[in-house]
């Protein structure tokens, strides 16, 4: 869904004490921005700038919720004297810009632009995504967890975004990578023309920042590696601890299954899309009661097949754009990472 | 290495070279040195992975009540061996309660006693250590009692103990595992009274105040389940509030599926948030030990054990009665006495 082919990307910086004003004068949108309320980092739609937290390693919930909300009204269903019963949709036209936005949870984005466009044009999140912004703010202090240069991202990736910005120092440096990134520009006159100064500060971050991601492994092997670990006993051990509750899909960027399901009231009804996961264990049941994936084990697997190999079969990418929240979340420490250290020594 | 983690280790590899136990399952090191992670070790030589440090936050109870979950049986699993688990004071609770249930009997396990001088709460010495820029890399921990002494990079930096260690070591009245086959360390004396003044607080609010707290604790909720699946007694096979998870067989009838309740549906939504924790607050009314495992596993911050604590409280002034604490007491919720103090009972 990249509006990006023709348009030639251009750098801009802005001083701190003019983002405010920038911000306000976008009123035609919602803006969602990282906000801390008692220590827990969200996404939220802010009235004031001054809501917004930028010292953040990252959310605790990816921001994927805005493109895709946890619970979706599909359809609402009221009783109507003439006809007997009337259907409305919801029109999705609200325009919506993400501001703060990490790059490994903009590239999850790009990663359900694929699923929700490709095969079938799923018109509910294309609809919304067509009116979102990304704008990235790149990470100058990534957590211990973060592993996102290890599967083919970076602190500093534009994968997904709009406009990349970065902390250099009184000033973010402001890198426009497409057009809707660029009509947004246009409506202020708070940005200005790069130095070579600037942009050599701005480097220099991105490269500290990379750095600071000291552990890389290559998780690239995987897709090849896991077609015969199927039966192998290492997901009955590594899965024993696991508790088959949703958080780690929850607060997954890339995790995207659904379930639609019909909620009557007493004489109205809807059909509301919510997410999924395929830890639970009724994810898979059959009306048979048969279940093809009985144990926590078969759903462990399925998890990680499903980042490291389905995905990359599917789209010729990775699942997983390596945020470490499966890791910084699982109540049992789960850890993703030794697991696919230890896969790829196989 | 201290004696007592020492001392399980050598028990547990005599356990398992004389085959009286299929696995025990204890603590190992974590992702990171903040966390240790359950494990299950079912080899002799594997023991030197078990670990006991203050990080051992885990209950472990659950999973003895897991293991009987399984759908299919793996063959080692067939043999009627007992487990050895390793049980902290608090937890000890909710193992005595599944044995008042019987959901567990006492000859399927082999329990290890410890004494405990309380467990960290990562977050809270998480955030201590980021405010001073203190590496994690290197860290190590001992306890002087009153304060626990963290090394890293050489360094030392001294904490107070109540500053950093779960809410619930603060007023524990239980630091050694109530019932043991064996038992590690020295007995700790304690004349610790239960703090109810966070509940207090809470209660003191008008009402209208009060549901603002709870529906914007509740608005939080994702409904990732992590809280029902980590708790030691939440472990119904059929929950009510789960609608997708019932139990359906093949030898489950059609008409018995038509008529299976959805008392809940997957939208998140405050109502339906507020009827999942009400709910299973009521079902756990007087079998909650308050281990705090709801609320440490909650990635959304919400204050899950206000609500735990203030159902002790009200178990203990209605009823005099405490969860956990005698193998032969009758379930709260299926006894009758005439000289209960509560004054709606007359
Ligand atoms: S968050 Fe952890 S315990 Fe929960 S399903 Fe994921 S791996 Fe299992
Ligand atoms: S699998 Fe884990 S590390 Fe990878 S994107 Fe999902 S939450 Fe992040
Ligand atoms: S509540 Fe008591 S037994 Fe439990 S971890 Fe804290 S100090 Fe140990
Ligand atoms: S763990 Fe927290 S977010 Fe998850 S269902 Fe429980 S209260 Fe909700
Ligand atoms: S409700 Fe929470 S505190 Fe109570 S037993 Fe369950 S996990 Fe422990």
């Amino acid at each position: 869904m990249s509006s990006s082919n023709k348009f030639k990307k251009e750098d801009f910086v802005i001083k701190k004490k003019d983002v405010s004003q920038f911000l306000k004068g976008l009123s035609d949108y919602t803006i969602y921005a990282p906000h801390n309320e008692d220590d827990t980092i969200l996404f939220k739609a802010i009235v004031n700038p001054d809501e917004i937290t930028l010292q953040f390693t990252n959310s605790v919930k990816p921001p994927k919720h805005i493109v895709l909300p946890q619970t979706e009204t599909m359809l609402k269903i009221t009783r109507d004297k003439e006809k007997g019963y009337k259907i409305d949709e919801p029109e999705l036209k609200e325009k919506n810009i993400l501001f703060g936005i990490r790059p490994c949870d903009a590239k999850g984005i790009a990663i359900l632009d694929k699923v929700f466009s490709e095969d079938y044009e799923d018109p509910y999140y294309t609809k919304r995504r067509k009116n979102t912004i990304l704008i990235g703010f790149a990470c100058i202090d990534p957590h211990r967890n973060c592993f996102c240069t290890s599967v083919g991202g970076s602190p500093d990736s534009t994968d997904g975004l709009d406009m990349l910005w970065t902390d250099i120092g009184d000033r973010y440096y402001v890198s426009v990578l497409t057009k809707k990134g660029m009509e947004l520009i246009k409506k202020s006159d708070t940005f200005s023309k790069v130095t070579s100064k600037n942009t050599k500060v701005k480097d220099q971050v991105h490269k500290t920042a990379n750095d600071k991601i000291s552990e890389k492994f290559n998780a690239d092997a995987l897709p090849k590696k896991l077609g015969n670990m199927f039966e192998d006993k290492y997901w009955d051990n590594m899965s024993m601890k696991c508790l088959g509750c949703g958080s780690c899909t929850y607060l997954c960027p890339t995790c995207y299954c659904f379930d639609i399901n019909d909620i009557e009231y007493r004489d109205k009804a809807k059909r509301v899309r919510t997410w999924d996961s395929c830890q639970f264990s009724s994810y898979t049941i059959h009306t048979s009661g048969h279940n093809p994936r009985p144990n926590k084990e078969n759903r462990m697997r399925n998890r990680i097949y499903h980042k490291y190999k389905y995905h990359y079969d599917n789209y010729n990418v990775l699942g997983c754009v390596g945020c470490g929240r499966c890791i910084t979340y699982c109540p049992v420490d789960m850890n993703i990472k030794a697991t696919i250290k230890e896969l790829t020594k196989r | 290495m201290s004696d007592i983690e020492g001392n399980i280790q050598a028990k547990v590899k005599k356990l398992l070279e004389d085959g009286m136990i299929k696995y025990f399952i204890g603590y190992e090191s974590g992702s990171d040195p903040l966390h240790t992670t359950p494990c299950f070790i079912k080899k002799a030589e594997d023991v030197d992975k078990i670990v006991w440090n203050p990080f051992c936050v885990n209950n472990l109870v659950g999973y003895l009540t897991d293991d009987k979950k399984r759908e299919i049986k793996k063959d080692e699993e067939k043999k009627t061996k007992s487990i050895g688990i390793l049980v902290k004071g608090c937890d000890s609770k909710s193992l005595v309660q599944l044995l008042s249930e019987h959901k567990i009997e006492k000859n399927e396990v082999v329990i290890f006693g410890v004494s405990c001088n309380g467990v960290i709460n990562p977050k809270k010495l998480e955030k201590l250590l980021n405010g001073k820029s203190i590496p994690l890399d290197s860290l190590t921990l001992q306890s002087d009692g009153k304060n626990y002494i963290v090394t890293s990079d050489k360094k030392k930096y001294s904490f107070p103990k109540d500053k950093i260690e779960m809410d619930k070591c603060r007023d524990c009245t239980q630091p050694n595992t109530l019932i043991y086959d064996e038992f590690f360390g020295e007995k700790i004396k304690t004349d610790a009274k239960k703090d109810y003044t966070a509940v207090e607080e809470i209660e003191a609010l008008p009402l209208e105040k009060r549901w603002e707290f709870w529906s914007d604790q509740f608005a939080k909720c994702i409904r990732c389940s992590a809280c029902r699946n980590v708790c030691p007694v939440c472990y119904c096979k059929e929950c009510a509030v789960d609608s997708a998870d019932l139990v359906i067989t093949p030898q489950t009838t059609s008409v018995e599926k038509a008529n299976k309740m959805p008392w809940l549906e997957k939208n998140v939504e405050l109502a339906e948030n507020i009827f999942f924790h009400l709910t299973r607050m009521m079902h756990i009314a007087g079998r909650c030990i308050n281990c705090g495992e709801c609320e440490r596993a909650c990635p959304m911050n919400i204050r899950l054990s206000l609500l735990t604590k203030k159902l002790e409280k009200e178990v203990k002034g209605m009823f005099d009665y405490e969860a956990g604490i005698d193998v032969e007491a009758k379930p709260l919720l299926s006894i009758f006495e005439e000289g209960d103090p509560g004054e709606f009972i007359k």
